[in-house]
């Protein structure tokens, strides 16, 4: 067992607010992060304890749509005429795909 | 209690029905339409979907899920046209989502993903033996090594998290060849049972309930005990972990799992939309004429989303499948999959029909990780 004086200061205080932090309740059963070896199960308590324990973990992805979606919406307006042009070229060519794929 | 956020319908494309591959399990229904979605449905689709999400559910968010058929055949015009309609509602965030059998992945397909920040499902039965056993072309030539290329290709540009890998008479005997090769190579995988549906009716490939409980078993022993790098997902096993462990808490419970097959009531969550435009509650009842749920050209989503179908749905969500009452697993598994239940039993007010190897699975689990928690444990909740 390692001398509790000699590693003064490497000790986590069991009272402190980042050991605290560290607890988690998995399966009705509470102990700290550090007590869990296994890989996968330990990924799985930290990424519900990331989520805030809630089943969806998406946050950041939707912020990322909501960003791209409104730089692109900009970009389509300003280039609204070219794209209309290419949209009808590219439904007269949907049509040919359509029989094509029907007869698949 | 967690609170669940509130969450729109997502929707399960099936814009063609065609495929080039010739899978000896397809489940397919045999009445499934013929043909593609048209734009005038594929603009209907969105427009109707994303404005109910926002004004019946509170949500502006809308998840598409692309899939089969195999949804690569349409080219990536049609889904650059499905883009532009999503851009052109504004304050609405789309998610897009592509399940592809990954023969038909050009260089433009992989720069119109990226672009437009699409995330791709590639569908691989394990290696070249088992995978080509299992899903050759439609002529019989392998499809194995197209479809790792182009997963490789899909992976270097970060637009795949893994595979769907089927479990059934032909991957069974190699479990653990086929665990293997995925975490060696880092590719995380799904597993699905194969359904009894379709030309799987034909082939005889499907397993029992019991086998598909000891394969899983097995599986799962050889990810969870395997802590070599680099760790690889495998699901369902990483959802139902997550599940079990928040079911079973005593603060932050879990008010609804994770994951298809185990959700309360999924036809609040998932419709699936034909080519024609005709609903159905997901993907794997398309064609079934008793789930016919309206088209989505012809009726509202208020109508759809009232007809008899969603109503059989709640009924199994409301009044549950009475033999599952007694079940420890019901608040992590809901009786499963409505579909499976329909398949194998006869009704979707019946449970699963794999319960007694998600049974065993569960338990396994359970046992597995209160052993590595230190087996100290809380009294377990009964199932209400």
């Amino acid at each position: 067992m390692q001398d509790p004086v000699q590693n003064k200061g490497k000790v986590p205080n069991p009272n402190s607010p980042a050991f605290l932090d560290d607890v988690v309740e998995f399966m009705g059963v509470k102990l700290h992060l550090s007590k869990i070896q296994n890989p996968h199960l330990r990924r799985i308590i930290e990424r519900a304890r990331r989520d805030g324990f809630r089943h969806r973990y998406d946050d950041h992805s939707r912020k990322e749509w909501k960003e791209y979606s409104e730089h692109a919406r900009t970009k389509y307006h300003e280039t609204h005429n070219q794209y209309s042009k290419y949209s009808d070229y590219h439904r007269t060519g949907y049509d040919d795909y359509t029989d094509f794929i029907t007869n698949y | 209690m967690v609170v669940k956020p509130a969450e729109g319908v997502s929707v399960i494309v099936k814009a063609t029905h065609g495929c080039n591959l010739g899978c000896g399990y397809c489940y397919t229904h045999p009445n499934a339409e013929k043909g593609v979605m048209d734009q005038g449905t594929l603009e209907n689709m969105i427009y109707k979907v994303a404005s109910y999400n926002h004004s019946s559910r509170g949500v502006d968010e809308t998840n598409f899920v692309w899939h089969g058929g195999e949804p690569l055949l349409l080219g990536v015009d049609f889904y650059r046209e499905a883009v532009r309609i999503e851009i052109s509602i504004e304050d609405h965030l789309f998610d897009n989502e592509v399940q592809t059998n990954a023969t038909l992945v050009t260089p433009e397909f992989l720069d119109f993903f990226e672009q437009h920040h699409f995330k791709v499902g590639v569908s691989m039965d394990g290696f070249a033996a088992t995978h080509n056993a299992n899903r050759p072309y439609a002529n019989g030539q392998p499809s194995f090594d197209d479809v790792f290329a182009s997963l490789m290709a899909l992976r270097e540009r970060k637009l795949t998290s893994g595979v769907l890998c089927i479990l059934n008479k032909n991957t069974l005997p190699h479990l653990e060849e086929i665990y293997e090769f995925l975490r060696e190579r880092g590719i995380s995988a799904k597993v699905n049972v194969q359904f009894p549906a379709g030309r799987a009716l034909d082939t005889k490939l499907d397993i029992s309930p019991a086998q598909f409980g000891r394969a899983m078993i097995k599986l799962f022993d050889l990810w969870f005990y395997d802590a070599r790098e680099p760790t690889i997902d495998i699901d369902p096993f990483a959802e139902i972990l997550y599940n079990l462990g928040l079911a079973r808490n005593t603060e932050h419970r879990l008010e609804s799992p994770m994951g298809c097959n185990s959700r309360n009531n999924c036809i609040n969550s998932f419709i699936s939309v034909v080519p024609g435009g005709n609903v159905y509650p997901c993907g794997r009842f398309a064609g079934e004429s008793a789930f016919y749920m309206g088209n989505i050209n012809a009726d509202s989503m208020e109508a759809i989303m009232s007809s008899k179908p969603v109503l059989l749905f709640q009924q199994r969500h409301t009044q549950g499948v009475q033999s599952c009452a007694p079940c420890e697993y019901k608040p992590i598994c809901n009786s499963g999959c409505a579909d499976q239940a329909y398949l194998m039993r006869g009704s979707v007010l019946e449970k699963d029909g794999f319960c007694p190897g998600y049974k065993a699975l569960f338990t396994h689990i359970e046992m597995a990780v209160r052993k590595e928690l230190g087996g100290e444990t809380h009294a377990r909740p009964s199932a209400k």
